[in-house]
């Protein structure tokens, strides 16, 4: 089994470039092309212990960012592809980076249709794990990375691959994404944590990558039993809690936090239903990351379901 | 020369044969084609789509839940639609990717729409779009350049949103735009339309063929080119069983709306990437000497403008190609003392403007 | 500067609500989070707006799923419109008589208030024609 980084630099550059590095993430294999410095450069930090796949498997999502041409090499401008197809404007090539995570991100809200996709991050510890829907601006992933550094598994720090029916997560661990002040949070927080290039006045602000598979077993694509939502809010001016949340409220706000909920209809509702059904639901307001961090560790188990 | 998604669609089981990466090429062309519900519907149909990998299959699988979901939508906005118009006195009349789905035709299997399509009696226009916009379907057009075009210049009103729904309307008087020629009689496809069901009415079957072929070899840009073509192969094997005088009433209906070049174009296309089965002779009668006269270069155009926009597929110069197109659908639609003003402002528009709109006279895609 | 933007829609996002529904019933209606009001149909346009009488007869089409795990509010999926909502219990109660059954307001009226306990007969009309009128803006309901 072959790790990226088992690859020379020069063999890893050139396959890069050539688009001949398909690489296995969570359920899928991606197929990653890129001729650009940052990208080459990011893309060996974070996913250097992730699998090569075998030739001849079948590659779910060919991606790309290139400069396409030289008059865009020359306006210093890059374009995501998707089989070789940009679904996007082009962007300034000092982003190239973040444009990569956010298109290989938006190839599994989009088509990832076998599974009930919930904008979440979701971690483990032991045989526990959490989903955390991101509400912009909550804070899921500072807590996400926080907990990576602190002994979890991150399972996902953008979608919670739910297997319709149960209530079971498929792991897609891929590099988190922070962004303005949380990259100085979790740079404090703890001097382990391995980042990404940084992109600058993307449309989110400064955004870098931090490398999640820190766990021996991130890479494993066993699912997992979730057994609680933890809906995280950053909050300065506010009292720090843990709370529950009923169940119903957070049906819909998951709901509303998923990327097929609708489109998968009466099989969305059952496997929202039977996720809820099987899972503690929680409110957690912080501004102490610390404190945030307790609260997951010490969770309630008041699970009574299947 | 035929391409990988041209013999699967063809003969889907052939798919068995093709190790991974030529699936992976295949769905590849396929979604930027605009057919990969469609794929996997003909595969399905086969039960061919059980005997692959079952990574491959869920990429199917995904693009068949996307199509079913449409068509739900299609069948609650199309009722919320219909009494609208029903208040005004006016049928519902659906054209294209909507028509099909709802008809159930082979042609709305696995189709993938962007919006609804109806026609309208022109002098209608004024209360229907009225009793619309009162029932929470409004246009999103800012742009009062892009709203006069419409109004002045189309066939078509400014696109309408449901606000609540984020459906898009588009209400056409015409199938073509009064400035281009021929200058179609839109009263001629109401004499002979068709009920679906209660209250949804479809054009006829000669004149759904006519309308997709005049729509195709009008327009300007082909990403959707290979899938109308299939719309078309799919209707034409389809309808001769329905309607047994199909095929004699065709070419003079199409002369009748004066549209028998776009009839011509669609039946030859259909023919040489589908081998869609034809009457003998039919093709010739559609043509005129014009047409024999022009077919090495619209040939060399079209059969780049059909294969799907992917590396694998393309022929050489198909960049000239589409540009050559595109001109010639501007110039089909209209003047060019009227052209050359619109074109440079649409040109000045494009660069200076962020009017933020997926519309700029031209459809977007959907997955 | 430019913003991000996509040449595909993702999908139909269908809609998803909150409903505050003013009751004032024996179960107490819990309101959901402020952090998410601009979702919450309080007030209804004009468009939308149906007269409410008494005799007039309620319909479903076709009964959507629920989820009601015992909480003051019930997640409704509603299988035609492809629209969930989370509604009050007592919405969802007066649903649950409608199904596969026309009635009118006063029927309901009558078949709610003894299983209810409530004797309040005008006070439970109203109760029951705001919920109706909120039904019916959301398209889970129609009147003949």
């Amino acid at each position: 089994m072959r790790l990226l980084r088992h690859l020379a630099a020069d063999d890893f550059k050139q396959r890069l470039a050539r688009g001949e590095l398909p690489v296995r993430v969570g359920p899928y294999i991606y197929n990653v092309q890129s001729n650009l410095p940052s990208v080459v450069e990011g893309f060996a930090i974070l996913y250097g212990d992730f699998q090569i796949a075998e030739p001849g498997e079948f590659v779910d999502y060919n991606v790309a960012i290139v400069h396409s041409g030289l008059l865009q090499r020359i306006r210093g401008k890059a374009k995501f592809l998707f089989d070789r197809r940009s679904p996007f404007d082009s962007i300034p090539a000092g982003q190239a980076y973040a444009f990569l995570e956010w298109g290989m991100n938006w190839c599994v809200s989009v088509h990832a249709n076998e599974y009930l996709t919930l904008h979440a991050a979701a971690v483990s510890r032991g045989d526990r794990a959490i989903i955390m829907p991101g509400t912009p601006g909550a804070g899921k992933s500072t807590l996400c990375a926080a907990l990576g550094l602190n002994g979890w598994r991150i399972l996902s720090d953008e979608h919670a691959l739910i297997r319709p029916d149960t209530a079971q997560i498929i792991p897609l661990c891929r590099p988190v994404s922070l962004k303005n002040e949380s990259i100085e949070v979790i740079k404090s927080f703890s001097s382990e944590a391995i980042f990404g290039p940084v992109s600058k006045e993307t449309h989110k602000g400064v955004v870098t990558h931090m490398k999640a598979d820190l766990h021996a077993d991130s890479h494993d694509t066993k699912p997992l039993r979730a057994k609680a939502m933890v809906f995280p809010r950053y909050a300065r001016d506010e009292p720090q809690r843990l709370s529950p949340r009923r169940r119903t409220d957070s049906f819909i706000l998951a709901a509303y936090h998923s990327f097929n909920y609708s489109l998968l209809c009466e099989a969305g509702f059952e496997a929202m239903k039977t996720l809820i059904e099987n899972i503690d639901c929680f409110d957690l307001v912080y501004h102490d990351l610390n404190f945030a961090l307790n609260a997951v560790n010490d969770l309630p188990d008041r699970h009574s379901g299947i | 020369m035929s391409f990988l998604l041209q013999q699967i669609l063809l003969e889907p089981r052939l798919a068995v044969q093709l190790n991974n990466e030529l699936l992976n090429q295949l769905l590849s062309q396929a979604r930027s084609a605009r057919l990969l519900a469609t794929l996997a519907h003909q595969l399905q149909n086969k039960a061919v789509d059980a005997q692959l990998p079952a990574t491959v299959q869920r990429h199917l699988q995904s693009a068949i839940l996307i199509h079913e979901k449409q068509k739900r939508d299609l069948a609650f906005d199309g009722e919320t639609i219909r009494q609208v118009l029903d208040s005004v006195g006016e049928r519902l009349v659906l054209l294209k990717g909507a028509a099909y789905m709802l008809a159930e035709l082979p042609a709305g299997h696995g189709r993938l729409i962007t919006d609804i399509d109806i026609l309208v009696p022109q002098q209608r226009i004024g209360a229907v779009e009225k009793a619309l916009n009162e029932s929470g379907w409004n246009s999103s057009y800012a742009n009062t350049y892009n709203e006069r075009y419409y109004r002045n210049w189309s066939h078509e009103i400014p696109p309408l949103t449901n606000r609540k729904r984020g459906t898009t309307l588009d209400v056409h008087h015409n199938v073509l735009p009064p400035t281009a020629r021929p200058n179609v009689n839109a009263c001629l496809f109401f004499d002979r339309l068709i009920e679906i069901k209660p209250g949804i009415f479809t054009l006829s079957w000669q004149d759904m063929v006519i309308h997709s072929a005049t729509h195709l070899f009008h327009e300007g840009e082909f990403q959707h080119g290979l899938r109308d073509l299939w719309d078309m192969d799919r209707m034409l094997r389809d309808f001769p069983g329905r309607d047994p005088l199909f095929w004699e009433g065709l070419v003079s209906r199409a002369r009748e709306l004066e549209l028998q070049v776009s009839l011509f174009h669609g039946l030859t296309y259909a023919e040489q990437l589908f081998g869609t089965p034809l009457p003998e002779g039919i093709i010739e009668d559609t043509g005129t000497w014009a047409t024999s006269l022009r077919k090495p270069v619209m040939d060399f155009l079209f059969s780049r403008a059909f294969r799907p926009d992917h590396p694998q597929c393309k022929l050489p110069y198909t960049n000239l190609a589409l540009t050559i197109l595109y001109v010639r659908s501007h110039l089909l639609r209209m003047p060019l003392y009227l052209l050359g003003p619109h074109l440079a402002r649409k040109a000045w528009m494009r660069l200076f403007d962020d009017d933020g709109g997926s519309h700029q006279g031209l459809k977007r895609e959907e997955l | 500067m430019k913003t991000l933007r996509l040449k595909y829609t993702a999908f139909h996002n269908r809609r998803i609500t909150w409903v505050q529904m003013e009751t004032t019933l024996p179960v107490r209606t819990q309101t959901p989070s402020t952090e998410f009001a601009l979702l919450r149909v309080t007030a209804l346009p004009d468009y939308l707006r149906k007269v409410i009488t008494v005799t007039k007869k309620w319909r479903i089409d076709s009964m959507g799923r629920f989820y009601n795990p015992a909480e003051d509010t019930v997640v409704y999926f509603d299988t035609r419109s492809g629209d969930t909502h989370l509604i009050s219990d007592f919405a969802a109660y007066v649903m649950q008589q409608l199904d596969d059954q026309h009635l009118s307001t006063e029927e309901l009226v009558n078949r709610i208030s003894p299983a209810i306990g409530s004797s309040n007969i005008p006070e439970l009309t109203m109760d029951v024609s705001r919920v109706l009128e909120e039904l019916v803006a959301l398209d889970i309901l129609k009147c003949e």
